[in-house]
């Protein structure tokens, strides 16, 4: 037989508030961009001329390689992408380690959900180069 | 005793001598292929980390019971993971569940070896009480940063995601691709120099 005790209505309270917190939580959270919508994000760039596009790798995960000719700073490049990207749920990633070739990154979006999908930029006085890379989580 | 039948019991058997266990064997989803490709990542993961002994490789990795699902993806709430391919979560005291859903099994046999040793060393991270996933941390340096994860150093763009699947790509890329032999580098010395160090 069940029994009543005291501490059994701050039991339900308390679950009904993390209940209301994590759906609030899961449903704010956008779905997964198509990689057709970030790829027709990252194929324009205000002054830049396409110069290469190329798929890196396919074994699960899926990486492009998109270059720019472009004189640009990492600074105008992130203000040109950063909306954008928002827009689609993707966020600032903090890591600032290499990418493929050694390549200084300047700044990455991560969309952290399934699929994943992470955008790496690098600038040089020539050139803006967009690593896109995106898979199923594991 | 149907020669499919055969095949697959034989797989069991040998995954249980590493205390890996099929535990939904009555679904009818698993092929003999494919549990053998299970097989032949276990074998990798044991001889690229634990010198070929398989006692080094149970100590490590603990009990894993491994399922298969009829669906394409599943949410993993509890890592964030909304349609995920595979899932690893605590089984029991130290143990681990893994269930493989059908999207693991279609980007080749070379994705689902290597989803296969990720989730493994999932379970070795769990068996370890979340100690390996702290260790890559510390060595590398990284940290969380207002609720992202920022990774120090080399690592694969789903490891950059967060520490733990750090810590999992971190012994995939040692296992398949390891920095002291490859060529085409996905992680730096320092990860793999841990994951080398854990696995003794």
């Amino acid at each position: 037989m069940r029994t009543w005790s005291p501490y059994m209505p701050r039991i339900y309270a308390f679950i009904l508030v993390i209940s209301i917190l994590l759906t609030a939580c899961v449903q704010s959270k956008p779905p997964s961009p198509e990689p057709q919508v970030v790829l027709a994000i990252l194929r324009q760039y205000p002054g830049g001329t396409l110069i290469e596009e190329r798929i890196l790798e396919n074994n699960g995960d899926v990486t492009y390689r998109i270059s720019f000719a472009v004189q640009t700073t990492p600074d105008a490049a992130i203000a040109n992408y950063a909306p954008l990207f928002r827009a689609i749920g993707m966020k600032e990633n903090p890591s600032r380690g290499p990418t493929l070739d050694d390549l200084q990154v300047d700044y990455r979006w991560t969309y952290y959900g399934c699929p994943y999908h992470e955008v790496a930029m690098t600038t040089t006085v020539q050139k803006l180069q967009l690593t896109y890379t995106y898979g199923p989580c594991r | 005793m149907a020669a499919e039948t055969k095949a697959c019991a034989q797989s069991v058997k040998d995954l249980t001598d590493y205390d890996i266990h099929i535990g939904d064997l009555n679904g009818g989803l698993w092929s003999s292929d494919e549990l053998s490709l299970v097989f032949g990542a276990v074998v990798s993961m044991r001889d690229a980390l634990f010198g070929g002994k398989i006692d080094a490789f149970r100590v490590k990795i603990g009990t894993v019971t491994m399922y298969q699902s009829a669906e394409n993806n599943q949410k993993a709430f509890f890592s964030g993971s909304d349609k995920a391919s595979a899932i690893t979560s605590v089984g029991g005291w130290l143990s681990s569940d893994t269930t493989f859903y059908q999207d693991s099994f279609t980007h080749g046999d070379a994705f689902f070896q290597r989803t296969v040793v990720h989730e493994l060393s999932h379970a070795w991270d769990i068996h370890s009480l979340g100690g390996a996933a702290r260790d890559l941390r510390l060595a590398t340096g990284s940290n969380w940063k207002s609720g992202e994860y920022q990774a120090v150093g080399e690592t694969t763009a789903y490891g950059r995601t967060g520490d733990r699947e750090d810590w999992a790509d971190s012994v995939a890329e040692t296992v398949y691709n390891p920095p002291s032999k490859g060529t085409d580098l996905k992680i730096d010395p320092a990860r793999e120099r841990l994951v080398r160090e854990r696995a003794r």
